[in-house]
C-alpha cells in the first residue's frame, strides 16, 4: 500500500483523517504517530522492529545526554554510540542492497538521517529534548516522508504542531501538492520508467545514438519525478494534518549554475549534509585546499544518497569539479551570460551527470558517453528507437514541460489578474488531474 | 469546528469512494485469510479497488485513450489496430527455440511415417498493416524459412505464410482472439491439402453458417483497449457426398459428438469450443469416407480451424496436443498406425513454449504393416 495506490488514497488516508479530526488537539499527534507505525507495519512489517529499535535507541540516547549534561564523558559515549549505530545502519543497508542480499527497508535513509540529525543537534545543544516519545516518533517516521523525504528538523516540526494550520487555504494548498505529486508519480515517473525499460530492452547491436540519449533522459526524469512526486505528496499529506514540510525540489533543471542546482535539488538532504559535514569541517574558511576537500566530501556524500556505488561517488566528484570551477573561475562569466545560455550550460552538465548515475559501472557510463556522441560507429537512429519515441512522445514532452516553472508562472499570472477565475480554474484542474491520476492507477 | 469542516468533507469524499468500492463492488471485497501473505492480501485489495471504484471502466478507458493520444498503440503486448487487436509475440526464447528445432529435426530424421511440418505464422506477421510502422516485430517469415531449410530432406514442409500474407486484408484471424477464423483455416487448408496430396475442395463446396455475431475472444479479455467490434464465428460445412462425422474426445472420460461443430457448446463456455468441442488434448475425427486414409496431427490449438476442412479427405484424423500429455502417454502414441504425420505449431508456441520439444518422446519408428489405401480427394 504505497502512497500511489487506490487503497491508500481511498481507505487509509480518509480513515486517518477522520480519526485525526475527531480527536482533541492534544491527541492528534498520537493518532498520526500510530497511523505512521500502522502504515509502516502494513508495508514493511518485517522491518518495523528495526525502525522502532533504532528510533527508541536514539530517543534514549537523547534522554541520557540531557540527564548527564554535566558528565561530559558519558554524553560523548552515548552520542558516538548512536552516530556509529546510525552510520552502520545506513552503510550496512546500502551495502546489502548493493550486494543483492536484500532490499533497502522502507524509509530507512529518511528516519535514520532525521533521527541522527536530531541526536547531533541535542548533543550540540541546538535542539531541545522535551522527552515526548510520541512527538519524536511522529517527527522521525511520519509516513508521508518515508519514501523520499523531506528531511526535517525537530524544532521545525514542533513549531508546526504548536501552530497547527487547519484552515481551508492550507488544506487547499495541501490538496494541490498531493494531487500534483500523485500525477508526477503515476503519470510522469511511471511513464519515464516505461521508456527507460523499453530502451534497456533493446537487444545488443541495435543501440543507436538516439537510444542512448533517450535512456539518459528517461532515467533522469524517472528519478526526478519519483522523488518530486513523493516529496510533493508528503508535503500535501502534512498539510492535511495542519503541518508544513519544507520544499525538497525547486525546479532544479532551471538552475543557472551547478552550485545553484544543489540549492534546488534534494534541498533538505543538501542542507543536512552541509549542516553536519561541510560546516562541521570548516566549510570554505580554511583556505583553498580544505575547501576543495570539504566540497568533495560533501558532494560525494550527496552522490552516496543514491546508493553505495562507485558511480554515485563519481557523480559527486563530477559535480565537485564544476562547483569549484564555478567558484574560482567561471562565476563572473556565468553572471554576465544571458539567462538562457547559463541555464543550457547547467542543464547539459546535469544531464551528463545522470549518465554517470544511471550506469551500473564506470564502464557502462563510458559506453553511454561514447554512444551519446556517436563514437563506436553507432547509427543515429533505427526503427526500434523511432517506435519507442513515437509511442511515448507526449510523456517526454510533458516531462520537459513540468520540469520548468511555466505552469506555476501561468497560474500566478492568472491569479494576479483574475483571482476568482483562478480559484475556479485551480479547483477544476486539480479535480481533472486527480481523476486522470486515478485512471492511471487502475 | 468550522475550521475542520473542509478537512472532514475531503476525508468523507475520499472515504465514500473507498467504501463504495468495498461494499457495492461486484464479487465482494477480499476477505482477510490467515493463509494469505499480507502483501498478497493488499495486492488483492488493490485489485478489488481498481475493479470496483466508481466509474472504474470509464477511468480505465480514459487512461487508455490518453496513452493513445500520447502515441501509444501497444498495451500489454497487444497492438491496437483498426478495429482489431493484434498480439505481439515478442522475441523468441533462443534456448527453448533451439531445443524445439533440435527435437523437430531428430523426430523428422528418425520418423518412418511420412512426416509433414507446418509452422503457422501468427496474426502480427500477417496483419502488418494493422501495426505501427516502426514497431519492431520478430521476423516470422525468416524464422519459418530458416527452420524449413534445416528440415530439407527430412520432412515435407508446408509453408502457408505466402498464402496467408497474400490475403492479409481479409478476415483470416479473429479480431479479438489470436486464432485463425474459418476463412483463415480454409486458406491454410488450401496449401496443406496440396502438400498432403489431396485435391483441394473449392470453397463453394462448403456451406457457411454464422453461429455467433457477438464473440469476444481471449485477447479482448486481457486488453486494456475495449473499443473493438465483436467477432463473427462462421462454420464451414462440407455439403457433398453425405459426409458424416464423429468427433471423439479421448480424455479420462471419453465422449463423442456426431458433428464437427457441437453447437450446444455455444451456450456453455467459450464460443470457439463449437469447433470440434474445443482442444481437450486428444481428439479423433472419424468420417464415413471409405478410403481408410488416416492422419495423425501433433500440434497446438492453432491447427484446430484447419481440421474440419482436412476431415473431408480422411476417414480418420487424430489430433494430439502433447502439452496435455505425460512422457509415458506420449510414448504410447502409435504413430506407425497412421499413414501420415503432421506436426503443426504456431510460431508463438514454437519460439516460447517447451511443448514442441516433447515430440522427441514420440515413437515414430514403426512402419505401418497393412497396405495403405490411396488417398482420395
Amino acid at each position: 500500500m504505497g502512497l500511489d495506490t487506490l487503497t491508500f488514497s481511498f481507505l487509509f488516508l480518509p480513515a486517518v483523517m477522520l480519526c485525526f479530526y475527531a480527536c482533541p488537539p492534544k491527541y492528534q499527534n498520537a493518532v498520526l504517530a500510530t497511523a505512521s507505525l500502522l502504515f509502516y507495519d502494513i508495508n514493511e512489517w518485517k522491518s518495523l522492529p528495526l525502525m522502532l529499535a533504532s528510533l527508541l535507541m536514539d530517543y534514549l540516547v537523547c534522554a541520557r545526554m540531557v540527564r548527564s549534561a554535566g558528565g561530559h564523558r558519558g554524553r560523548q559515549v552515548v552520542f558516538w554510540l548512536s552516530v556509529v549505530k546510525n552510520m552502520g545502519l545506513l552503510v550496512g543497508a546500502m551495502a546489502l542492497q548493493q550486494l543483492d542480499r536484500g532490499t533497502m527497508p522502507l524509509g530507512l535513509m529518511i528516519y535514520t538521517m532525521t533521527s541522527m540529525g536530531y541526536v547531533i543537534d541535542v548533543y550540540n545543544g541546538d535542539e531541545p529534548f522535551d522527552g515526548n516519545l510520541v512527538d519524536y516518533l511522529l517527527f522521525a517516521s511520519f509516513w508521508g516522508k518515508l519514501y523520499a523525504g523531506p528531511i526535517v528538523q525537530y524544532s521545525e516540526m514542533k513549531k508546526e504542531w504548536q501552530e497547527r494550520n487547519l484552515s481551508f487555504s492550507h488544506l487547499e494548498k495541501g490538496v494541490r501538492r498531493y494531487v500534483g505529486g500523485l500525477a508526477r508519480l503515476v503519470i510522469l515517473a511511471r511513464g519515464s520508467v516505461a521508456i527507460q525499460t523499453a530502451v534497456q530492452q533493446i537487444p545488443q547491436g541495435e543501440e543507436t545514438v538516439l537510444s542512448v540519449w533517450l535512456l539518459i533522459i528517461s532515467s533522469t526524469f524517472a528519478l526526478y519525478y519519483t522523488l518530486t512526486g513523493y516529496c510533493s505528496m508528503a508535503r500535501g499529506l502534512a498539510a492535511f494534518f495542519g503541518m508544513e514540510l519544507p520544499e525538497n525540489f525547486h525546479y532544479p533543471f532551471q538552475s543557472r549554475t551547478v552550485s545553484d542546482f544543489f540549492n534546488r535539488f534534494n534541498i533538505t538532504v543538501t542542507r543536512f549534509i552541509t549542516r553536519y559535514v561541510y560546516i562541521f569541517l570548516g566549510a570554505d574558511t580554511n583556505g583553498v585546499l580544505p575547501t576543495i576537500l570539504n566540497t568533495l566530501l560533501t558532494t560525494m556524500l550527496m552522490g552516496l544518497w543514491f546508493g553505495l556505488r562507485l558511480n554515485c561517488l563519481m557523480w559527486g566528484i563530477y559535480f565537485t569539479v564544476f562547483i569549484l570551477l564555478e567558484k574560482y573561475f567561471l562565476m563572473p562569466y556565468l553572471q554576465k551570460m544571458p539567462p538562457i545560455l547559463d541555464r543550457i550550460y547547467t542543464f547539459v552538465v546535469v544531464m551528463f551527470s545522470f549518465s554517470i548515475l544511471s550506469g551500473s559501472s564506470l564502464r557502462t557510463t563510458g559506453s553511454y558517453l561514447s554512444g551519446m556522441f556517436g563514437l563506436g560507429g553507432l547509427p543515429f537512429a533505427n526503427n526500434r528507437i523511432a517506435y519507442i519515441l513515437s509511442s511515448n512522445y507526449l510523456v517526454i514532452l510533458l516531462c520537459f514541460f513540468f520540469a520548468t516553472s511555466l505552469t506555476r508562472l501561468l497560474g500566478e499570472s492568472v491569479r494576479k489578474r483574475m483571482p476568482r477565475l483562478a480559484e475556479i480554474l485551480s479547483f477544476a484542474v486539480c479535480l481533472l488531474v486527480f481523476g486522470v491520476s486515478v485512471a492511471f492507477m487502475i | 469546528m468550522k475550521k475542520l469542516l473542509s478537512g472532514v468533507m475531503l476525508a468523507i469524499a475520499l472515504g465514500t469512494v473507498g467504501l463504495w468500492a468495498m461494499l457495492a463492488g461486484q464479487g465482494g471485497f477480499p476477505k482477510f485469510n490467515r493463509y494469505f501473505h499480507p502483501d498478497e492480501y493488499l495486492a488483492e485489495v488493490e485489485r478489488a479497488m481498481a475493479k470496483n471504484i466508481p466509474f472504474a471502466k470509464e477511468l480505465e478507458d480514459l487512461a487508455v485513450q490518453l496513452r493513445m493520444k500520447g502515441g501509444a498503440r501497444e498495451f500489454d503486448d497487444i497492438f491496437i489496430g483498426d478495429d482489431i487487436l493484434v498480439e505481439d509475440i515478442g522475441e523468441p526464447d533462443e534456448q527453448q527455440t533451439s531445443r524445439n528445432v533440435a527435437a523437430l529435426m531428430r523426430m523428422a530424421e528418425n520418423s518412418e511415417v511420412p512426416t509433414y511440418v507446418m509452422l503457422l505464422p501468427t496474426k502480427c506477421a500477417i496483419k502488418q498493416n494493422e501495426i505501427p510502422q516502426a514497431a519492431p516485430l520478430f521476423n516470422q517469415k525468416q524464422f519459418i524459412e530458416q527452420t524449413y531449410n534445416g528440415l530439407l530432406g527430412k520432412a515435407t514442409v508446408v509453408d502457408v505464410y505466402p498464402a496467408l500474407f497474400s490475403k492479409f486484408e481479409q478476415d483470416l484471424y479473429y479480431r479479438t482472439a489470436p486464432g485463425l477464423t474459418a476463412l483463415g483455416g480454409y486458406t491454410v487448408y488450401e496449401v496443406l491439402a496440396q502438400r498432403l496430396d489431396n485435391t483441394v475442395k473449392p470453397q463453394e463446396d462448403f456451406e457457411i453458417q454464422y453461429v455467433s455475431h457477438n464473440y469476444y475472444g481471449e485477447t479482448y479479455q486481457r486488453s486494456a483497449y475495449q473499443e473493438i467490434s465483436p467477432d463473427i464465428i462462421a462454420l464451414y460445412r462440407y455439403q457433398k457426398n453425405n459426409r458424416n462425422y464423429m468427433v471423439t474426445h479421448n480424455g479420462d472420460y471419453q465422449y463423442s459428438y456426431d458433428t464437427l461443430y457441437p453447437e450446444q457448446l455455444l451456450e456453455l463456455g467459450d464460443d470457439l469450443d463449437v469447433l470440434l468441442g474445443g482442444n481437450t488434448g486428444d481428439i479423433t475425427i472419424r468420417s464415413n469416407l471409405k478410403n481408410k486414409s488416416t492422419l495423425l496431427v501433433i500440434g497446438d490449438s492453432s491447427i484446430l480451424p484447419v481440421l474440419p476442412f482436412l476431415a473431408a479427405h480422411y476417414s480418420q484424423i487424430r489430433f494430439i496436443d502433447i502439452e496435455k500429455l505425460s512422457q509415458e502417454e506420449i510414448g504410447q502414441i502409435d504413430c506407425g498406425s497412421y499413414q501420415r504425420l503432421l506436426i503443426s505449431y504456431s510460431v508463438d508456441t514454437f519460439i516460447h513454449d517447451s511443448t514442441p520439444e516433447k515430440i522427441q518422446w514420440l515413437d515414430a519408428q514403426r512402419p505401418q504393416e497393412e497396405e495403405t489405401a490411396p488417398v482420395l480427394g
